[in-house]
């Protein structure tokens, strides 16, 4: 929209141009237009198919572009200029169109770098933050029981792979891993690691790889409509989950010139959230397509890593108190300057983390959620005493999202209530619930105005709990366990509403489907 | 929370136990999400609740109970640490769900009272009635039947011990009344049994090994040790002041070890008619040896109390102390089994070196060594710290050492210590030590060791930079290092290799690069690309590329940007095996040995024969000269190069095995099996030539062993190359010929190398999901079609191995479908009849035939099933075969019908839902009984070995792990069962393809 909204203002601003100075066009605003969609066709960037355009046509260049935070102002030669209150996009497009291949993948580097090091979820938004290169947590690739491998050669009993024995791997690989596994944290991680280059660490090929960080929902889309896969994974690249992150020009370009020197790191994230109607027959064809497309040139030189959940695995005891240590120690050092103090108060972390009570919790989503609470009670003790009387699960998404809470509201002032901020996003999570039982309805009217909800839902967007696609306006939850209890809440109320029948009804009917059972127990853990 | 929450809640629990199914395995399905649900409302003391809550643990204790009392129940006494083989799928699911009804207090009580009532042969008591009898009467009729001897485990015992453990288990901790309780049964067994219960107490002990005791629980669980301390207040055997008392503590004990009522009745009339009163029972041991099996109780004691607060280290160590000097065996036993508390409580290491010096223990033997591992040692930072302090300090306690290479993880605070280490590290012992811990946690999780490897590049960095010299320890480091380590450790020796560096320099690079040639050789796991680097680095130049090194340097540089092995790489790996003989190495290895005065006439001979081989004339020369190969040398002139090295410098095998030993493991990496293909036929006949050489040595058979050790590891990593490459023809003749190789060798040359069990635990599994190239079945249908000849164990090797790749393909037709039918299913060999089946379960369409066949298999009684089996094996005449492996059988047919089940096309709803009927028949209580009572250890036990091939390729399928031991598939009952909870709700008769029950099923209330 925006690219053809740019395009036709270029168009009548070029003609304009043309008429008026001494020029061989005599063609129509039509024609010029047209043109510039050939042009575009060929080098896909608006601008500088503009500057082609009048460069063919016999004009000097007099156009350049620049920008502030709220404008970018096209000046002409003769002084004049148009102002385009875009924030700026224009004028930083434009400059990212002057720089060479090398500026240019540089530029892109920081820029990708600067958006990742960020553990974003489910921190995000809050007031501390928390690089995600001190937190990272390495996975455990495990042999899978079903569906991908790892690859063609790795045995059973042979060593657990490291992530540089996967990107060594010649063939596209899948990162499997259950809800909160760390599977987009890993490919978030690859990101930023590939991007930033730290010189401290040694991984296959750093420094020559490029990262591109994409999900199989922006690529399914962005292919539908376009029959070239780079540009494809150069506009899914340039966004996140639908958010626009880059821009997608300067994607492609240093797309295209990695993907010729083999040097290409693409990263699809969430296979399994691509959900297409006729959704497995779809993805099947998403895969198969994609896999045939990769081994033509120059695209099986470079690496292709995807994710998806389905496979069985468990962080273990290790695995979460090495998550605790270092997302405690982050966390920690924010508000402690004694390093003996710091120490003692992680040992008690990884104690608490690695008890027999909170073996239910060794997920890495859990353990970071257990973490986090712990380390932003204002005082450590608290915390750690009340998370070592969670026993539930419910418990600990209570605690988590009650602490969230208060720590949004101290930070912004609103005036949003407990009560109605838990209710409106439960609401969303009953609405955006998939595998509900048609029969059954338990849509309920929220007891508060729209205008109420809406300001609660903008509260929880502020803390990176929930997201909303600006076009489409649905709200996406930013972990699925949120979402899950967002359904049990949203049964409590109800059945607080009198709809106790009704809930019965589906608890029986939902009694075999494995989909419920974490619904359930979070409901009777409330 | 609400009140009336709280209601709603309850009255939804209770609506959910209302519509349990009547039944089977669904019922004990939604019994388990009942439990889980249940476990959420815990701070909930709704007297309903409670007795939901009862219910619900009353009736997962008495089928536990029942599971022990029937047959098949694992126990876990007398066991360390309470390791056991895997448990059936029943027992899991009864352990899982009272582990979850534990957190709530009624049930908690409810399992403690079961527990104490249990260890003292009181459950009848409890239950009000006598423990199924008629159980104990199939038991012990088939016991009878089968000729079994009676199981040592008394099952009430054993399931008391199960539920302490699990209760110590689920909190990590013990409520003070169940502490009251366990100290109040153990009082009880000292002052009633007629002798001092050692042994319960060890296992009560032992139970509680991973709970943290309260410092008030502590204080009494010492004072009571310390009592027992006393052997003069109280003794190994007690004396009985009237015959009554002496009844008692007899009757006690008889109900403790699961005499029955009977028994106990029956001994008592006989003491009173005969007058049998002893005032003290007879003792069975010396008093010494009952003080040291005293001390042992008490050291696990201590062991246990210290691992909670190290305040009872010192009572710990001085009973260790007195049990070392009077009893050296029993001492080591028990440090074995509380070596744990010394990295748990690291203080109390130093003293136990100490005492361990004075003792003038040094090192682990290699039994010691694999059971420490077991204990998987985990290092605190301050445990880390005190125990490298040790290595320090006392190099001579190599056991230090020893634990530490074993390390099974390291707290995250412990490995950041560990990196920081490196950096100022100057024990070189210390340095050895954190590289193996490196080494072996790069292997299981890299999170720990990230920083380490980077602190470790760094050091190795510096030191190479300062030209420090490196142990050969770090160039083994490198040479396993991910592939970027390598990479820039290359890049940087590169530059101090270059020709004009000082020649100091030079050589320090050399003799870099020359361990990682050397030590590249040693790795457990390397791949082919890594070896092609490391060889071609070597400045000896053992590969004789020719190439000045730094020109190998920047060759390497090239072949390491790009990692898939090319031709160039293979052409260099070649050079490992090459066959030319070089003159000068020749003549070296002549003089040394004093054969042969080499003059300039004889090198011109030499390099003579070596140009146009000629075996005749050079055994000649040698002949003449007296050298003792020239015998070999004309029956194997392939063998020229190798007989001509020396022997390494250990001594063991000749220069240049290592090199060929470690390409011929690399090649089960390979990607490429084409390019391989040639090098691996080229390794086989060496090793063949290697075998028979050394069988056939002239006059001296078996003289040169270099040559059969080498062999022997050539041929059992080619094999297993062989094994893990996709199957084309050439593949699969080379198969068979390696198989079949020691009936051509002489002397049955590796035969023990390609031993069935080698085959049967190695290679089957790793032939499980190959692809199989088209072109290839013919010639695999082909070599089962050839007669057997009278001694074909080998021939059925090879068959076995063919039909476990021809359980990859799932397009043979119908012709070919006979032939595996009539070469593998009619053969007597339970194997190839069990491999034969999942052959032909695996076709689609699935033929008639191998449906009726495995819905036959599951619907006949298992008693029939062993009957016949045991009917066949007698008109075989085979005594080494026993009836039992017919559950190999059984299981492959249920493992294969999950298979079918899920997939969706294999099969019709009406097809599935007699599959569903036939688990259910299978399944049945008297079905698991037989498989319990047959799978009690040393009883009838099937080789484990002999169904590893199956159950990796089968254990997808029924939700099994491939490192899990492969019995489950010998207890087809126990997996019908499981298979039952797995597709009831998925797949089914009408109650699961909805996933809502069905109207016509009437729900049975749980109450």
């Amino acid at each position: 929209m925006m690219a053809d909204f740019l395009l036709n203002l270029l168009a009548s601003f070029a003609y304009d141009l043309l008429k008026a100075l001494p020029s061989r066009f005599q063609g129509q605003q039509e024609d010029l237009l047209r043109d510039l969609r050939t042009e575009l066709a060929r080098q896909t960037q608006a601008l500088e198919a503009l500057n082609a355009v009048l460069a063919r046509l016999g004009v000097e260049r007099v156009v350049r572009i620049e920008g502030s935070v709220s404008n970018s102002i096209i000046i002409t030669g003769d002084g004049n200029a148009v102002t385009v209150a875009d924030g700026g996009n224009l004028a930083r497009q434009w400059e990212a169109l002057q720089l060479d291949d090398a500026q240019a993948r540089e530029r892109y580097y920081q820029e990708i770098a600067a958006i990742y090091e960020k553990l974003t979820f489910p921190l995000y938004g809050l007031d501390f933050s928390t690089a995600l290169e001190e937190v990272y947590l390495y996975p455990s690739f495990h042999r899978l029981r079903r569906g991908l491998r790892i690859s063609a050669t790795w045995r059973e009993g042979d060593p657990v792979p490291s992530v540089d024995e996967l990107l060594q791997n010649p063939r596209p690989v899948a990162v499997l891993g259950m809800l909160g596994d760390g599977k987009t944290t890993t490919l978030q991680y690859l990101t930023w690691l590939y991007a930033r280059r730290p010189s401290d660490r040694l991984h296959w090929r750093l420094g020559e790889l490029v990262p591109f960080l994409l999900t199989a929902s922006d690529l399914a889309e962005h292919w539908q409509d376009e029959t070239d896969l780079v540009t494809a994974c150069s506009r899914a690249a340039s966004q996140f989950y639908h958010h626009p992150l880059l821009n997608p020009y300067l994607v492609e370009r240093v797309l295209r010139t990695a993907l010729e020197q083999g040097v290409a790191l693409i990263l699809v994230d969430a296979l399994d959230e691509y959900q297409p109607a006729k959704a497995q027959e779809r993805q099947k064809k998403f895969v198969i397509a994609l896999s045939q497309r990769w081994q033509s040139d120059p695209l099986r030189q470079n690496s292709l890593l995807l994710s998806s959940r389905y496979a069985l695995q468990e962080i273990g005891e290790t695995g979460a108190e090495v998550l605790a240590y270092h997302l405690g120690k982050v966390l920690l050092r924010q508000q402690e300057t004694d390093a003996e103090r710091i120490d003692q108060m992680l040992e008690d972390l990884m104690h608490l983390v690695t008890a027999p009570k909170m073996r239910s919790f060794l997920t890495p989503f859990y353990v970071t959620l257990l973490t986090v609470s712990i380390c932003r009670e204002p005082d450590f003790a608290t915390g750690l005493a009340r998370a070592g009387d969670i026993k539930q699960w419910a418990g600990l998404y209570r605690f988590f999202l009650r602490q969230t809470f208060r720590w949004e509201q101290d930070k912004s002032g609103s005036a949003v209530e407990e009560k109605a901020a838990l209710l409106a996003l439960a609401h969303v999570a009953w609405q955006t619930f998939a595998p509900k039982t048609p029969e059954l309805s338990l849509d309920l009217p929220l007891p508060f105005s729209e205008r109420d909800r809406e300001e609660a839902l903008t509260f929880w967007k502020r803390t990176g709990l929930i997201w909303r696609n600006e076009i489409t306006g649905t709200w996406t939850f930013a972990h699925a366990g949120f979402k899950t209890f967002g359904v049990a809440l949203w049964l409590k109320e109800a059945v607080q509403r009198g709809r106790l029948a009704e809930v019965e009804r589906l608890q029986t009917a939902t009694m075999a489907l494995e989909e419920w059972d974490m619904i359930w127990t979070l409901y009777y853990g409330l | 929370m609400s009140e009336s929450f709280s209601d709603d809640k309850i009255f939804l629990l209770e609506s959910f136990a209302r519509h349990l199914p009547p039944a089977g395995i669904e019922r004990e399905q939604y019994l388990d999400k009942l439990a889980h649900l249940l476990a959420q409302v815990i701070p909930n003391t709704d007297p309903r609740l409670k007795d939901l809550a009862l219910t619900l643990i009353r009736i997962t204790l008495f089928s536990l109970q029942e599971g022990f009392m029937l047959g098949g129940f694992q126990g876990i006494s007398g066991s360390r640490y309470f390791s056991r083989s895997l448990p059936l799928d029943a027992q899991v699911a009864l352990e899982k769900r009272l582990t979850v009804l534990a957190r709530l207090p009624a049930a908690r009580k409810e399992i403690l009272s079961w527990a104490l009532k249990a260890l003292n042969g009181e459950l009848a008591t409890l239950l009000g009635q006598g423990l199924n009898l008629w159980g104990h009467l199939v038991v012990a009729a088939f016991d009878w039947m089968l000729g079994l001897s009676r199981r040592d485990q008394n099952p009430q015992y054993e399931f008391g011990l199960t539920l302490l453990h699990l209760l110590a288990k689920e909190e990590g901790k013990l409520w003070p009344e169940e502490l009251d309780a366990l100290i109040a049964l153990s009082t009880q067994w000292v002052r009633d049994l007629p002798s001092f219960p050692e042994y319960e107490i060890r296992d009560l002990f032992r139970c509680l090994h991973k709970v943290r005791l309260s410092p008030e629980q502590g204080e009494l669980l010492a004072s009571l040790l310390q009592e027992w301390e006393d052997t003069d207040r109280y003794p190994s055997e007690r004396s009985f002041a009237t015959l009554a008392e002496y009844k008692r503590a007899m009757r006690h004990l008889g109900r403790i070890e699961g005499r029955g009522k009977f028994f106990i009745a029956v001994a008592s009339v006989l003491i009173a008619i005969l007058g049998h009163f002893r005032p003290s029972i007879p003792p069975i041991h010396t008093p010494k040896i009952h003080h040291d099996i005293r001390y042992g109780t008490l050291a696990i004691g201590w062991a246990m109390l210290t691992k909670s607060d190290a305040r009872y280290l010192p009572d710990l160590l001085r009973v260790l102390r007195s049990l070392a000097e009077i009893n050296h065996a029993e001492f080591r036993l028990v440090l074995e089994e509380i070596f744990p508390v010394f990295w748990e409580q690291p203080t109390g290491l130093k003293p136990l070196v100490e005492l361990l010096v004075e003792e003038g223990f040094q090192r682990f033997d290699d039994f010691w060594e694999s059971r420490i591992e077991a204990l998987r040692p985990s290092f605190s930072r301050q445990a880390l710290q005190i125990w490298l302090e040790q290595v320090r300090h006392k190099p001579q306690a190599h056991w230090l050492r020893q634990v530490l290479e074993g390390v099974y993880t390291l707290k995250v605070n412990a490995a950041e210590w560990l990196a920081k280490q490196v950096a100022c590290e100057e024990n070189p012992q210390v340095m050895e030590l954190v590289l193996k811990i490196t080494q072996r946690l790069a292997n299981r999780d890299h999170n720990l060791i990230v920083q380490l490897e980077s602190a470790l590049w760094e050091r190795m960095r510096l030191s190479i930079e300062r030209g420090e010299m490196l142990s050969s320890e770090w160039a083994r480091w490198l040479a396993g290092a991910r592939l970027e380590f390598l990479r820039r450790g290359l890049d940087l020796l590169c530059q101090y290799a270059e020709e004009d560096e000082p020649d100091d320099i030079r050589s320090y690079a050399y003799a870099l690069l020359s361990a990682l040639a050397r030590e590249v050789n040693r790795l457990e796991r390397t791949e082919p690309l890594r070896l092609a680097v490391c060889w071609l680095v070597d400045p000896a130049d053992g590969l004789r590329s020719n190439l000045p090194l730094p020109k190998c340097l920047q060759l390497v540089g090239d072949m390491m940007q790009q990692t898939h092995v090319d031709e160039k790489v293979i052409g260099w790996l070649r050079r490992a095996i090459v066959r030319t003989p070089n003159v000068e190495d020749l003549v070296q290895t002549l003089h040394a040995g004093g054969y042969y005065v080499v003059n300039e006439k004889g090198i011109e001979r030499l390099n003579a024969i070596i140009q146009a081989p000629d075996a005749e004339k050079f055994a000649q020369v040698l002949r003449v000269a007296g050298c003792p190969e020239w015998r070999l040398v004309k029956a194997h002139p392939r063998l020229v190069s190798v007989f001509f090295k020396p022997l390494d410098t250990e001594g063991d095998l000749r220069a240049g095995a290592h090199r060929r030993i470690a390409l011929a493991r690399a090649l089960k990496y390979v990607s490429n099996p084409e390019l391989f293909f040639p090098l691996l036929r080229d390794l086989f006949e060496l090793a063949v030539d290697l075998a028979s050489a050394w069988s056939v040595d002239g006059d001296a058979p078996g003289a040169f062993p270099e040559f059969s050790r080498e062999a022997d590891e050539l041929a059992k990593e080619l094999l297993q190359a062989v094994a893990s490459l996709p199957v084309t023809p050439p593949v699969v003749n080379l198969l068979r010929e390696m198989v079949l190789a020691p009936s051509r060798i002489p002397q049955q040359g590796l035969s023990r190398t390609f031993s069935p069990d080698f085959i049967w635990s190695t290679i089957l599994p790793l032939m499980v999901r190959r692809e199989v190239d088209a072109e290839a079945i013919p010639p695999m249908l082909a070599i089962l079609q050839e007669p057997l000849p009278p001694t074909g164990e080998r021939h059925q090797l090879v068959q076995q191995c063919i039909l476990q790749w021809l359980s990859n393909v799932s397009i043979l037709d119908a012709t070919q479908q006979e032939i595996i039918w009539q070469s593998g299913y009619t053969s007597p060999d339970i194997l190839t009849r069990s491999l034969a089946l999942l052959v032909l379960g695996r076709q689609r369409p699935l033929s008639t035939r191998t449906w009726q066949t495995v819905l036959g298999l599951l619907n006949t009684s298992w008693i029939v099933h062993y009957i016949r089996r045991t009917l066949e094996i007698a008109r075989m005449r085979d005594f080494f075969l026993e009836p039992n492996d017919v559950f190999l059988l059984l299981g492959t047919a249920v493992a294969l019908s999950a298979e079918w089940a899920r997939e969706k096309e294999a099969l019709s709803a009406e097809q599935f839902q007699a599959l569903h009927r036939a688990w259910r028949r299978a399944s049945s209580d008297v079905h698991r009984l037989i498989e319990g009572l047959l799978s009690q250890p040393g009883i009838l036990s099937i080789r484990v070995n002999y169904a590893r091939g199956l159950a990796r390729n089968l254990c997808d399928a029924v939700g099994k792990s491939p490192y899990d031991d492969p019995d489950w598939l010998t207890r087809p009952a126990d997996l019908a069962r499981s298979l039952l909870q797995r597709f009831s709700l998925t797949k089914g008769d009408g109650y699961e393809r909805s996933g809502i029950p069905s109207t016509d099923r009437r729900p049975a209330p749980l109450l």
